[in-house]
């Protein structure tokens, strides 16, 4: 949950940067957020998805547990 | 004038949410605080002329990946975290970085010329779908075109990945035991 908290504060940088630039090269700052949002949904799926797969062999969800590579 | 007083009320409530997340117990309140960060990041992406990237934010943070973490955190049935002290010797190595870095945004934010307006471009139509489709395709295959269809393939290999990692092996005990109750 913090790697999109920060990820947004990212997408908000780029955002800002493009409402400060006068005229329309600000439409480039805008791109950068779509693809940002776009690699942040493809990478929560496959974390969440490789939490699904670790707690099954852990079962639990402590970080601090996960401390072995494949068991 | 009006613009202002959203900003605010916008930024308080996503600094708010956003200690939430980091600061709560139960991981469904972060989740939950997240969500609220998500939309109220919207509402300021939608306060800075880009009303499409606010749209986006909303259906895919708020709605989709936050509707995965949500599912997740059900599906784990995770509860309240008692154990994790609320401070502990890794407290005062992440307490230096933080300090350094909330420094640093400090001394922007404060030695910037806050009087400075930036004018609104009244003749760019900044932030619509149809600006935003002239910038990010201007000729066939110009532009960021092909970094979206880039995009595309990394989304479908996401897809790929996570069933393969999440699903249930067909030889597993698990899943055995899954046969036996349906029949």
């Amino acid at each position: 949950m913090g790697v999109e908290l920060m990820l947004n504060a990212a997408n908000l940088s780029f955002l800002s940067w493009s409402r400060t630039v006068p005229g329309t090269a600000s439409l480039e700052g805008q791109v950068a957020p779509l693809f940002s949002i776009a690699v942040a949904a493809a990478e929560a799926c496959v974390g969440l998805a490789m939490l699904l797969s670790v707690f099954r062999s852990r079962e639990s969800l402590d970080t601090d547990a996960f401390n072995r590579m494949k068991e | 004038m009006i613009a202002q007083v959203y900003f605010y009320a916008f930024s308080a409530i996503a600094l708010l949410c956003a200690i939430g997340v980091v600061g709560s117990r139960h991981p469904i309140h972060g989740a939950l605080s997240l969500i609220g960060t998500m939309v109220s990041l919207a509402g300021i992406y939608s306060l800075i002329d880009a009303p499409f990237l606010a749209t986006l934010q909303i259906l895919v943070y708020a709605g989709a990946i936050m509707m995965l973490l949500v599912f997740v955190i059900m599906v784990l049935n995770s509860a309240k975290d008692d154990k994790t002290p609320w401070w502990d010797a890794w407290g005062y190595a992440a307490a230096a970085p933080a300090t350094a870095m909330g420094a640093v945004v400090l001394r922007i934010l404060l030695g910037s010329d806050r009087t400075h307006h930036v004018d609104p471009d009244p003749q760019a139509a900044r932030g619509t779908v149809a600006a935003l489709s002239q910038t990010l395709f201007p000729d066939r295959f110009g532009g960021w075109s092909l970094l979206f269809l880039v995009v595309g393939l990394l989304l479908l290999s996401a897809i790929v990945g996570a069933v393969l990692l999440a699903k249930r092996h067909l030889d597993s005990p698990a899943a055995a035991a899954h046969a036996e109750g349906g029949h």
